[in-house]
Order: structure tokens, then sequence, then C-alpha cells
């Protein structure tokens, strides 16, 4: 392993480090006993002896169970049913109105929904709704296929690269082919604004006057919030109407035009090389306002299952088209008169999530999608669940 | 000398006792590792503990493609997260009843043990994530390849991450310094 070089700034601060006189620490004997205690007889017991004098590694001996030696302190399962009596009792006698007042589900909490078939979800004041489509994968050559996967790949570097190149908040609009002038493939990239804690999301999410995505008052245990994201819009057509001054009766036609004339424009531009004799243009585009906002919630599993929430505005939209392709269920799930869709993919389906959950808030014009990642532990309630926390209208 | 991967391979096969060995192996850097993140030497104890036991409850499922130090350090930073939380909230429920806590006072104390003025003070301002990032890169000697491994983050992201949170160290433990000076001369005219 390499050394780690410090910068002489660095080496400073290492200097405030008071860590070398903390006293070690030994709880190889309580989480063996407890591992053994555990996980019963088929579990081994084991002898722990310290480090000889030579600094030798530690001798290990398999033994059969037998009676653990004298330990420091308690184990921690011990201290921990103790810390949970005394506060269980402390609880009882303030006779705790806590539930109120963290407003929190409770893990256990049941829901009461109702099932029934699928039908689009739609806001009656402004006709936008969600509804679902198959979508099936085209019946293509080999060689289509193989085109359609390189063009797929440089689309993908073309969109990174561009990334790489915006500051957070900003936006841009690219082309990408190997001739620009004939069949360039036109992409947007964004760079949001990332957060990693959910105060500070919260915050900035208020002052940019942010889709609102309320704070679940359900997580399922062993989750954790571990990253918020705010996004710019990305319809190109409103942008180029935007920067023209249009408008808003019309931003459609005057945006076409001009998404048109951009086109034109940006595939006379000096190109960057992708290689494989792939060009890539692109333009910064005015900052705009933001259109969506995400958060993740990630468990403490090693496997990282996600929970990924995003609240996207549609005032400026007619309709949100969900895929069903490689979908196994679909269905209206109803909980005290608010109606979400719900979906689960086949394992073996193109999608990148096992459940998916949209509603639609009409009082704030957001539609939302609540997800989750292939071999995903959530339950169809769970989901439900989380989805309802933040409605309140439980 | 067996290695830690071999030693782990063995375990995963159903040499259970060598995970002793693991243990310690590694037990007074993460304890050190959490005593800086929960400032509670009791805490931090307990801690190291419940993520050995979750260590060994998931170490079947480790895969060699990430080390396993800095799996082990994810586990225990995630850990030391629900830990914090579980306290805030604590210490919520206890203003809600109208008790003072008296965890706050007794976390400066320690924290006092474990970092020096004006780091101690300057530390306070940042974000537990930013604390986090700083602790493993500067104490923990941890590389940005092994803390973006650890953060399950893209390793230009955490550079540059690290690079705003060093900034704000620095004007923080500046603005601490001018602060002692401003009060060191006002008492210094106050005598004469």
């Amino acid at each position: 392993m390499c050394k780690i070089q410090y910068t002489a700034e660095e080496q400073l601060l290492r200097n405030y480090d008071q860590s070398a006189d903390v006293e070690s620490i030994d709880v190889r004997q309580p989480v063996m006993k407890a591992i053994a205690d555990k996980y019963g007889d088929n579990h081994v017991h084991a002898e722990v002896v310290p480090k000889d004098t030579e600094g030798h590694s530690t001798i290990m001996t398999r033994l059969d169970k037998k009676e653990a030696g004298d330990t420091r302190r308690r184990p921690v399962y011990l201290r921990r049913i103790i810390a949970y009596s005394t506060a269980l009792l402390v609880a009882l006698s303030i006779g705790a109105t806590y539930y109120v007042h963290t407003a929190k589900l409770s893990q256990s909490t049941p829901i009461e929904y109702r099932l029934k078939e699928y039908e689009p979800i739609e806001d009656p004041g402004t006709s936008f709704s969600i509804k679902l489509e198959e979508i099936k994968p085209e019946k293509a050559s080999d060689e289509q296929i193989a085109q359609a996967v390189k063009q797929n790949e440089k689309y993908q570097q073309a969109k990174q690269w561009v990334e790489k190149q915006l500051l957070p908040g900003e936006r841009a609009f690219f082309l990408v082919g190997q001739d620009l002038e004939k069949n360039a493939k036109t992409g947007m990239a964004v760079q949001p604004l990332y957060f990693d804690g959910y105060s500070a999301f919260s915050a900035r999410q208020t002052e940019l006057n942010a889709p609102a995505l309320p704070e679940p008052r359900y997580i399922p245990s062993g989750y954790a919030f571990t990253e918020g994201q705010i996004l710019p819009e990305t319809s190109i057509i409103s942008a180029l109407a935007d920067s023209t001054g249009t408008a808003p009766g019309e931003q459609a036609a005057n945006g076409a035009e001009a998404y048109q004339r951009l086109i034109e424009e940006m595939a006379t531009m000096k190109a960057t090389e992708l290689g494989g004799n792939y060009k890539l243009v692109w333009k910064r585009l005015p900052k705009a306002g933001t259109e969506s906002v995400k958060v993740t919630y990630t468990s403490d599993s090693p496997d990282e299952q996600k929970i990924t929430i995003q609240a996207t505005y549609y005032a400026q939209k007619t309709m949100a088209s969900f895929n069903t392709w490689g979908i196994q269920k679909v269905d209206n799930v109803t909980v005290n008169g608010k109606e979400f869709i719900y979906m689960r993919a086949a394992p073996q389906s193109g999608q990148n999530y096992a459940q998916q959950l949209l509603w639609l808030d009409p009082i704030h014009d957001t539609y939302y999608t609540l997800s989750d990642t292939k071999g995903s532990p959530l339950s169809q309630e769970q989901m439900i669940k989380i989805a309802v926390s933040m409605t309140g209208i439980e | 000398m067996e290695s830690i991967e071999d030693k782990i391979k063995r375990i995963q096969s159903g040499e259970i006792y060598i995970f002793a060995d693991i243990i310690d192996a590694y037990q007074n850097r993460i304890y050190k590792y959490c005593l800086r993140l929960l400032n509670n030497k009791e805490e931090a104890e307990d801690a190291v503990q419940d993520i050995m036991l979750k260590v060994y409850e998931k170490i079947r499922s480790y895969q060699m493609q990430v080390s396993f130090t800095s799996w082990l350090y994810k586990i225990a930073y995630n850990h030391c997260l629900n830990l914090l939380r579980r306290r805030k909230l604590q210490q919520q429920v206890q203003r809600f009843f109208g008790r003072e806590s008296t965890v706050e006072s007794a976390e400066r104390v320690v924290e006092k043990q474990m970092f020096s003025e004006p780091l101690a003070s300057a530390l306070e301002m940042l974000s537990l994530e930013e604390r986090n990032l700083l602790i493993l890169r500067i104490f923990e000697d941890k590389s940005f390849e092994e803390i973006a491994e650890i953060l399950g983050k893209n390793m230009e992201a955490v550079k540059k991450r690290y690079g705003r949170i060093r900034n704000k160290l620095k004007e923080s433990m500046q603005a601490k310094e001018e602060e002692k000076c401003a009060k060191s001369s006002t008492l210094q005219k106050n005598s004469s």
C-alpha cells in the first residue's frame, strides 16, 4: 500500500491530533462470546489470549463450549437490555406522548390500503396525467443492435464529458455523431446541486423554489439519507424560448424554430473528437429554474440497497408516461382516497428497480416517483407506507 | 504471515474462531475512528462491539472487489451515523419533556481530548459528513480512492468536496484565532 503524501497544511492539522493518549480497548472476548451466545452451539467459542511479549499474532485456540473468562465490562447486548429496560420505565413513568412529538410512523404501524385495477391518475385542474405505456424494443438485426450499442456508448461518453465541464446548477445542450450535420443525436447534460445532509438540501430547495419533497416520516429501518440533488430544468424548447424572451403562448412554435436553428449552428462549430470517428459539440445554456429534486436513502447492508424519491414540476407538461415493458404487476393503490400507481418489475426485466410508486400533488403541480433497487428487501406495504408518510393522509 | 484476505476466506469457509484475529487487528483503529465521530468513549467502545458483530454477521457476503478495510469503515460509519441520529432524537425528546441534556457538555470535554484547539472548535462548525471526510483523510490516513470506496462516491467528487471542506475549516480556524487574539488584547488593555 502506498503511503499517503500530506501537504504542509495537512501536516499542521495532524499536529492537533491527541489520539495518542487514548487508551486501547480489547473487545475480542465479549464479541466472541456474544457470537457464541447468539448463534448457539454450531458456532465456536474461542479463547482469546493477549498478544505475546514478542508482539506475535494472537494465539487462537478452537475450544468446546466453556465459560467466558473475566471481561472488563459487561457485553454490549446485556448493557443494551438494561438500557432498553430503563428507557421503557422512563417512558412509562412520564406517560410519554413521544409518538406524537416526533411525528414519525413507527416501523410496525400497519397501513390500510386498497388495490384496484390500474387506471391513469389525472389532475382535473390542469389535465396533467400519469400514464403507463408498454414500449416494446424494436426487432433489429445483429448489425443494427451493434450500431445502436455503439451509438449509445458514445452518447453516454459525450454526456459524461459535458457534465464534467459544468458547474453545479448548470446545464448544456450537445450534439454527438459521426456526421454532425446529418443524424446527430442530441442531448441535455446537467450538473445537479448535491447535498449529503437533509437539512442543507431542504434549505436550498426552499430557497430555489424547487418542487416540494416532504421528508418521509417513515423510512424502513437500516436505511439512511445519503444524498439530495436539485436538478436544473432540462427542457431545451423552453430553454430556447426563455432565452429569446418569447411570451409563454408562443413558446412552442418559437422554441421549435430556435431549436432547429441551434442545431444547424452547432453542427458547424469546432468539434471535440470522441474516437471511432465520433464528434461532439456542446453549448452551455442560460441558467434556469429547478425542475426536479431527488433524494436517496441507502441501506447499511453490504449491497447498499437504495430508495430514491423524485419530485418533478408538471406545470408546463401534459403527461408523464412510464414504460411497463418488463413489468410483472401494475395496480392502483388507494389510501384514504389518495391514488397511487404501483408497479413491480419482473426479476429479469431491464428496469433498474424492483418496485415503483407514482402519485401527484395537484396543489403544488408536482408528481412523485418512489423506487427501490433490484434485489430490494422491501415489501409492497413498506413502499406504500413511505409514500403515504410523505403525503400526510394517514 | 497470513494475510487478512486469507483469514477472511477461512472465516467465510467456516473457521469462525479466526474472526478474533480480525477483531484484534482492527478494534483499536475502529475505536479511534468511532471516538472521533461520536466524541464519547463509552459509546465508541460499545459501537466497536456492535460493529464487529455486524461484520461477523455480514462477512459471508463480503466480496474481495472492495478492500476489507474500506468495507469495515463503511459499516462503522453507517453505525455511528445511526447512533448520532438516535442521540439527536433522544436530545429532542429530553428537551420536549423539559430535561436538560448533559450530553453536549460531555462531548466537548472528550472532543478536546481528541483534538486540540483551534481545530476542536472549527470541527464543530462542520456537518457530520464533512467531518467524516476530513477525519478519514487526515487522521485515518485514507487515500482518496479508499475514501471514495467507503463513501460509495466518485473519487473526483470526493477530492473536490475535500478541497471545499479544507477551505471551510481553514476559515473557521482563522476566525477562532482572530477571536482569541482580540480577547487577549482586550484583556491586556483592561489590565493596563
